[in-house]
């Protein structure tokens, strides 16, 4: 540990020393303004699909394809938002996604991380194969399980119920999740595991006191994930649900799309209602990606 | 770690089990929504489940609305009301109906009702038309044929599309070409197409220095399907041509008859050797070509008056049939209808459901929105826009259904495994209309061959 | 390795192996394993969805040879792959560093580019007809303003497996966000060592985040080929595998098999051919990631 901390002090005092230099150098501000240029200019390009629907959701009907393109929608018609909530019972089904949303991701987060411990950190007979089984359950196409799973469903009594989707994640929370979090463990040096072993930490609590907090990003990053796919997962709700008092905004929003019907300002509208929450989790969320929050501790080895 | 700290594998596990037991164990022995499928029916109320597709909005609520009309008038019938957007109707039907879970009344298009029929899916809904006294005159009969086979009618019609020429008057007027008349010809419709195809300098189509790379007007838009192929729209022309999809008992297709391999090429030529027709690129993505003023004549139905009106079209309009030729001029319906799953519980009460919505108040209702047809001749009339606009609506939209036209009055009945069918259509066809090149003749006679094929392994009788 | 030959401390590891990974493995006998079992005894069957199925043996897996369409599909999918992932691996790998820097305002930049991964479909699809009209869309008016050929992007044969791979482009949210993750995970100190080493920009690339990022790249690129295998939504909503079935994407053409053309037999043989496919190329790249793939906490 002695030398960990020296070697820690020097490369500290390096990069300090470093910093200082780079103040002052005018090569590092005009690196700087071309980096962000190029950010800006990608985010432009990024940014291009979500403005369109953004103004589109604030036309009126026929401006939409207009020809040159309209940005700005000359009225600006903030009740197209209204309108949405008039057309469907848009707030029962938000909330139907919000309570779907919300426990998977406590599902998924806590026993995906279990369950990528288990594959990372401990031998077992037969883990090789276990882990292939694992993945190639994400190799088959859902569209020839569809029928499958909902006879399975309706043998469990589960049909029009959220429960389909909010059961399996406590399970494992999908193959996906798992891996990802397998491949963040076997970034983590055993060091810290060999260290509470030698204090008599049982598995259980390295995983938890240890490898849980040190995994942060990519939790957040799960949990993140795990709120995107269940809040527009259409395709789950659609075999399991039926009245229209449980579906889910996912799935009732596509009803707004109708290739004869010219209401696409109504449309994306209602298609916001869906995007604003994820960016706002986002934004909330991707704040805890910092540097440094994983390196106490890890640094200076 | 120290003592204090030190989480035993019990302990643990227990924590996890109880957190993975909650929603098991909530899933478990929470109640059995009384709609759900399975539920065992309350005392004298039978509990039946309607699914179909509905746009959001007004038709959602008008269903809704007749649904609660319904059960104020049926005290017994208890109806679960269950709405999709199009395209996952399409995926939920036949999971609900494989998985045994069969909805008691089910929305069919004219397209795939066929399909359904042919496994077995929908009942014979003929012993029930005649106990109660349910005529196919009462309705438009054409539409019956598309939901009949063999003695056998496997659905309702519950409203009806009417397929007529809309024309851009304005357009008409500065190319100093008269408007069509009401029995104009294949070669009218063709040389209006032709004249009414500008380049950005205001040539048409017929100019030796037309520039094809620059057009801002075009002649004439198909309504969807981008290829005039085995539809209902496009069998107006080819039987204006004297043609036909498919013989009377479906055995075989026609399309190698000379007629319809000219209306192949009317149609080939006009969208890429002549440049009046746009390409698929070019007319989709942008709401209709038609009302965006890009298109002087489109084929529709009479949502385009309707939506014409919605967007506030700027020019005047009006519509014509479809033009006449060696076989005849006609008139195409096409449908969607009302249907009882062959398995369903509850068929009686589906099935009253079924002449509730085809009774005379709520088709009334429903055609008074000018949005949606009517199935029921009685109501035909109520689509006909208050304003008069356009002036030949009621010719076109209205009158066949009613007797009183000259043109005659058809439908279609698409054979099964439409989706093969289509498929076929699409490989052999695909280049030619979309102007890769390709030989009208032996693309006709290789689908032809697959498709001939398809209809005697069917063995449709 | 048979547990009766295990020491003490091994067996005691082997059961906690089991007892962590205990929720997946009852979760899969629960609800996977059976809908995948199904779908395999099925694909000995037919089945129209209405009656029945009837036993056919192998007649399904003989049928996938004899049909072109099968193998088109499965063209049509490959190229998509292996073109969209190793292109979608280095324009996430690259955005993510850019958005690893500490610059100003980087969390607004985060969430512009991991927008459009996140769209509804159905808003997306729409916005890219639009965008992809070969007379008014933007990007040929685009290509038009930078002096380049315009393209028929959806509408021709040649161009539209190309347009996907394209549009695939705007979807990399998700691998970005992993790589954000994992690049916090690389230490500072690895970095200033390797600066004080004399490594300039580049090398520093390759010695240290490479490496140290490679678990991540393998679970990328073995996700990446996984999923880019089953594309399917654009294709259902866009083009419906047209033109002249050049976006005939296998699951979109096992769609409709199943759905539209009621043969769930041949369907469910198809997506198993499918899944074979994407299983040798995962245990090919995962035989193959011991060679470059840099376990910092070995491989356990």
């Amino acid at each position: 540990m002695a030398s960990n901390a020296t070697s820690q002090a020097q490369s500290l005092a390096s990069s300090q020393a470093r910093q200082q230099r780079r103040r002052k150098s005018a090569r590092f501000y005009i690196r700087r303004l071309i980096q962000y240029i190029v950010m800006a200019a990608l985010s432009v390009v990024f940014m291009v699909p979500l403005v369109w629907i953004v103004s589109s959701s604030l036309k009126t009907q026929g401006q939409v394809f207009a020809y040159p393109p309209i940005w700005i929608p000359e009225p600006i018609v903030w009740f197209n938002y209204i309108e949405a909530l008039q057309r469907a019972p848009l707030l029962r089904w938000l909330w139907n996604t919000t309570f779907i949303t919300l426990l998977s991701i406590v599902g998924t987060v806590i026993s995906s991380s279990m369950v990528a411990f288990g594959f990372a950190r401990l031998r077992f007979p037969g883990r090789r194969i276990l882990f292939i089984l694992l993945l190639s359950t994400m190799m088959l196409p859902q569209v020839v399980t569809l029928i499958p799973r909902f006879i399975m469903f309706k043998w469990w009594g589960w049909l029009d119920t959220p429960w389909p989707m909010i059961v399996p994640t406590f399970f494992g929370g999908g193959a996906f999740n798992i891996f990802l979090v397998r491949q963040f463990y076997l970034t983590i040096p055993k060091d810290f595991d060999e260290a509470a072993r030698i204090d008599g930490a049982s598995n259980w609590a390295i995983w938890w006191r240890i490898l849980v907090p040190l995994s942060r990003p990519v939790l957040i990053a799960i949990g993140i994930f795990s709120f995107v796919f269940h809040w527009n997962d259409f395709m789950n709700p659609l075999i399991f649900l039926f009245s229209e008092k449980n579906k889910t905004l996912a799935l009732g929003l596509r009803a707004f799309i109708n290739p004869t019907d010219a209401s696409w300002h109504i449309s994306m509208a209602a298609s916001m209602y869906l995007v604003i929450p994820i960016t706002i989790l986002f934004f909330v969320g991707q704040r805890y990606f910092i540097r440094g929050v994983v390196m106490t501790g890890i640094a200076g080895r | 770690m120290n003592n204090e700290t030190k989480i035993s594998r019990r302990s643990v596990l227990r924590g996890l089990a109880a957190l993975s037991a909650l929603p098991v164990l909530a899933a478990c022995t929470a109640p059995v929504p009384a709609g759900a499928p399975g539920a065992a029916p309350a005392q004298e109320v039978t509990t039946i489940e309607f699914i179909t597709p509905g746009a959001l909005g007004l038709e959602r609520t008008m269903y809704e609305n007749f649904v609660l009309k319904f059960m104020d008038e049926n005290p017994s019938i208890k109806v679960n009301v269950s709405f999709e957007a199009w395209n996952d109707y399409m995926t939920k039907l036949p999971t609900l109906l494989a998985g045994g879970v069969i909805p008691d009344m089910i929305h069919q298009h004219m397209s795939i009702v066929q399909d359904y029929a042919y496994r077995g899916a929908l009942s014979d809904l003929v012993p029930w038309m005649e106990r109660d006294n349910v005529k196919s005159e009462d309705y438009i009969p054409a539409l019956f044929d598309a939901f009949s086979h063999v003695g056998k009618t496997y659905g309702i019609p519950k409203d009806s599309a009417a397929w007529g020429v809309y024309y851009n008057k304005d357009m008409f007027d500065a190319a100093g070409l008269s408007y069509p008349a009401d029995n104009w010809t294949l070669e009218d419709f063709h040389n209006n197409a032709l004249a009414l195809t500008l380049d950005a300098e205001g040539r048409p189509a017929t100019d030796p220095n037309f520039d094809a790379g620059n057009i801002e007007q075009w002649g004439f838009t198909w309504w969807n399907e981008v290829t005039p192929t085995f539809t209902e729209s496009a069998r107006g022309f080819v039987k204006a041509f004297g043609g036909d999809w498919y013989d009377e008992a479906y055995t075989q297709t026609l399309i190698t008859d000379q007629p319809v391999l000219d209306h192949f090429k009317m149609f080939a030529d006009m969208r890429c050797t002549e440049n009046c027709i746009p390409t698929p690129a070019q007319a989709l993505g942008q709401g209709s070509p038609f009302r965006s003023g890009l298109t002087a004549m489109t084929v529709d139905f009479h949502q385009n008056t309707f939506f014409s009106k919605q967007e506030n079209v700027r020019f005047q309009y009006d519509v014509t049939f479809i033009p006449s030729g060696p076989g005849g001029q006609y008139s195409v319906v096409g449908c969607s209808g009302w249907a009882v799953p062959a398995d369903a519980k509850f068929k009686e009460e589906g099935w009253e459901l079924v002449k509730y919505l085809t009774s005379k108040p709520v088709q009334e209702y429903i055609g008074q929105q000018k949005r949606w047809g009517v199935s029921l001749r009685e109501a035909v009339g109520t689509i006909e826009p208050d304003d008069g606009i356009p002036d030949h609506f009621a010719m076109v939209h209205t009158d066949p259904f009613k007797g009183e036209t000259s043109v005659e009055v058809i439908s279609f009945k698409f054979p099964p495994q439409q989706s093969r069918i289509r498929e076929i259509y699409a490989e052999e066809f695909d280049p030619i209309f979309t102007c890769g090149g390709g030989d009208i003749a032996t693309a006709a006679a290789n689908t032809k061959e697959q498709v001939d094929a398809l209809l005697s392994e069917l063995n449709w009788t | 390795m048979a547990v009766r030959g295990l020491s003490k401390l091994e067996r005691r590891e082997a059961i906690d192996g089991y007892l962590f990974i205990m929720p997946w493995l009852i979760g899969f006998v629960l609800w996977v394993a059976g809908p995948m079992i199904a779908s395999i005894v099925l694909s000995f069957m037919e089945w129209d969805l209405f009656s029945p199925p009837t036993w056919v043996g192998a007649a399904n897996f003989v049928q996938l040879g004899q049909t072109d369409l099968v193998w088109k599909s499965l063209w049509n999918t490959a190229y998509y792959t292996f073109l969209s992932v190793p292109l979608t691996l280095m324009v996430a790998l690259g955005t993510a560093m850019m958005l690893n820097l500490p610059l100003r305002g980087q969390s607004a930049f985060r969430t512009f580019f991991y927008l459009p991964a996140v769209m509804p479909a159905v808003a997306n699809a729409v916005l890219w007809f639009w965008i992809l009209n070969p007379d008014v869309g933007l990007a040929n008016a685009l290509l038009r303003m930078l002096g380049l050929p315009e393209s028929q992007w959806l509408w021709s044969p040649t161009s539209s497996k190309p347009t996907f791979v394209l549009m695939s482009l705007w979807g990399i949210g998700n691998t970005m966000v992993i790589f954000l993750a994992g690049l916090q995970g690389i230490p500072q100190s690895l970095y200033d060592a390797a600066e004080i080493d004399g490594a300039n920009g580049w090398q520093r690339f390759r010695a240290v985040t490479l490496p140290m990022l490679s678990p991540v790249i393998l679970f990328n690129l073995v996700l990446g080929i996984i999923g880019s295998f089953q594309i399917f939504t654009n294709a259902f909503l866009m083009t419906n595998g047209g033109p002249q079935h050049s976006t005939l994407f296998t699951v979109l053409y096992l769609y409709r098999l199943g759905f539209e053309q009621f043969k769930m037999g041949f369907a469910s043989a198809l997506a198993w051919l499918l899944f074979a496919i994407i299983l040798v190329f995962t245990l090919v790249q995962l035989r193959l990631s011991d060679t470059w793939v840099y376990y910092e906490g070995g491989e356990g």
